[in-house]
């Protein structure tokens, strides 16, 4: 059976993530767990404007038609039918008008495959990193000079450093054996032997729960490797809220800011307001969000687009659970609070 | 001059959903404190606002022209709401009260009249943005202008960019369940009423638009005619 040239074309246009929906697929935020291979952290986005979807992790991809091909392991025909039938688009039997109209063409995906791994967060040896490194000379530069951070906020959120990472690889062996940390992925083996898992020189962010419990670590890149990622994480669970111990100094209805990415909740902090970071604009964690219904909720967007779209979808969750947050406006010529704050402290600071 | 105004229409930016949520979902903190009087009401006001930003994230995702056809749009609703597991263990939990016999049967009937409601809301929705931005085509400043559609959404004609400030009328958010095809448009200007049209098409709003401008317009001349005698 052949099938029209525009009801593909039709087919091809409804909407992905409906599609994605009736196929099984749990679609949060343009996310979903990838069917192909073991996902929990959603792996699979949906371009809406481009009406395709696709897997970071595995590499599949494409249109509405090849979405259920994908799922469903059927071929291009089957899957016709199959969207046919669920959303209501027919066509007579035998009707093979083709080049009616042209087809349009899929957005090409380019797919990197990436290795999948399964890595222990060994709560200790984390605990034991942040316990045994202190702030050395480039990461004090960095957040006293560079960022005019107050050192009281600093030291109370633990914030550590690691310089030379062969140093940092030989005590961690020592201590803790090879296997132990090669299976915590913070050490890695490769053709040149043994390497820490986060670049380094860099700063290491400690993440805790609200009980004041060791739940991930990330990295702030400080070298001039312009191929080095500027944030690397390594956590027990998905990811989560930064500084949710300070809900704890809270009251019901007290003001706290949420910020996008560390470096903004520390100026905030440092400006004297109560604030969490959400990891970045794309990285929400809403089951540590629910928690911060009951407080006033502020933020300062950061002025790009993603930054516009983060506060977007944090207002909208928070009215979902019948809170809000309030959108507050950086001056004009500042990109985020960061880079406020860091104008302000250059200005009044030395006063 | 014509070739400036064509200038000045590119340069326009559309009003769009993402703009009409930042009025409505922002502006309610004035409306909030007027509310503050009662627990009741704030709740009440609070589920609204659930209800008021579902449907503008649920019009804008049917904006296309692919579903500018009626039948479409109602089968594509029809589809996502009868595919809803959560909702429909909704109503088997709500149709377990005995005043509703224990049966589905209301519920069924709920869930039918409940796609119609969305559709009717959606065309609502997209269609006052159409009229919306229809609005913004025309110098309206210095007037205030207030233009009040189905007695839901009051649009200020602003002097600044975007040049409208919505407002959404939070005590007669209710009538949303009312609108159907068409919807009224009433268009003030200082509480005085210029207009009150039915709308259909886009073409009614054409119509009204031009003449509430002509009768604006003729009102200015009047006054200024009036000042230099």
């Amino acid at each position: 059976m052949n099938i029209p040239q525009n009801i593909i074309v039709r087919l091809n246009e409804l909407p992905i993530e409906e599609v994605a929906e009736k196929l099984g697929l749990e679609v949060r935020r343009h996310k979903a767990l990838c069917f192909k291979h073991s996902d929990h952290n959603p792996s699979i986005t949906f371009s809406t404007s481009k009406n395709i979807y696709r897997c970071w992790v595995c590499g599949v991809g494409g249109g509405t038609i090849k979405l259920v091909q994908d799922k469903e392991g059927w071929n291009f025909q089957e899957a016709c039918i199959w969207l046919g039938q669920n959303f209501n688009v027919w066509w007579p039997e035998g009707q093979t008008e083709r080049n009616i109209i042209k087809k349009t063409p899929l957005q090409k995906v380019h797919i990197t495959k990436h290795k999948e791994e399964t890595l222990v967060f060994d709560k200790e040896i984390y605990t034991w990193i942040i316990n045994n490194t202190t702030l050395l000379e480039p990461a004090k530069s960095f957040l006293y000079k560079e960022r005019h951070l107050n050192e009281v906020i600093v030291q109370n959120l633990r914030i550590a450093s690691v310089v030379n990472s062969l140093d940092m690889v030989d005590a961690l062996v020592k201590r803790f054996g090879e296997e132990t940390c090669l299976k915590t992925g913070l050490i890695r083996r490769s053709n040149y032997g043994m390497h820490f898992y986060f670049y380094t020189p860099c700063l290491l962010f400690p993440y805790y729960d609200q009980d004041g419990s060791l739940i991930g670590i990330q990295s702030r890149y400080l070298g001039t490797n312009e191929k080095a990622p500027r944030f690397q994480f390594m956590s027990s669970q998905k990811t989560r809220l930064y500084n949710l111990p300070i809900l704890n100094s809270l009251n019901r209805g007290d003001k706290l800011y949420i910020s996008e990415g560390i470096t903004d909740c520390l100026a905030l902090l440092s400006d004297g307001l109560n604030a969490v970071a959400i990891p970045s604009a794309t990285i929400l964690p809403l089951e540590d969000l629910i928690l911060l219904k009951n407080y006033e909720l502020h933020m300062y967007p950061d002025r790009d687009e993603a930054g516009q779209k983060a506060f977007m979808a944090l207002r909208r969750f928070f009215i979902n659970h019948y809170s809000t947050v309030r959108a507050e406006a950086l001056p004009e010529g500042v990109k985020d609070y960061c880079d406020y704050y860091i104008k302000k402290q250059e200005i009044y600071g030395k006063e | 001059m014509e070739k400036n105004n064509k200038k000045a229409d590119v340069k326009r930016v559309n009003y769009s959903f993402d703009m009409l949520r930042n009025d409505i979902l922002t502006a309610p903190t004035e409306d909030n404190e007027k509310l503050e009087t009662g627990d009741k009401y704030l709740r009440e006001y609070q589920s609204k606002l659930i209800v008021a930003q579902m449907l503008s994230y649920l019009a804008e995702s049917y904006e296309t022209e692919n579903y500018k056809d009626n039948e479409l749009l109602r089968n594509a609703i029809e589809t996502k709401v009868d595919g809803d597991e959560q909702l429909s263990g909704f109503l088997f939990f709500v149709s377990q009260n005995p005043q509703f016999d224990y049966s589905w049967n209301y519920m069924r009937k709920c869930r039918t009249n409940y796609i119609e409601f969305l559709v009717n809301s959606i065309r609502f929705l997209n269609n006052v943005l159409v009229d919306i931005n229809l609005l913004t085509g025309k110098p309206w400043s210095g007037n205030n202008i207030h233009v009040v559609f189905h007695n839901i959404l009051d649009v200020e004609l602003t002097s600044e960019e975007p040049f409208v400030k919505a407002r959404l009328l939070w005590e007669n958010f209710y009538h949303l369940v009312t609108v159907k095809n068409d919807y009224d448009i009433i268009v003030k200007a200082n509480d005085t009423l210029l207009k009150a049209s039915g709308r259909k098409e886009p073409s009614d709003m054409k119509k009204l638009i031009d003449s509430v401008f002509e009768m604006v317009n003729n009102e200015s001349k009047k006054i200024t005619e009036n000042e230099n005698v």
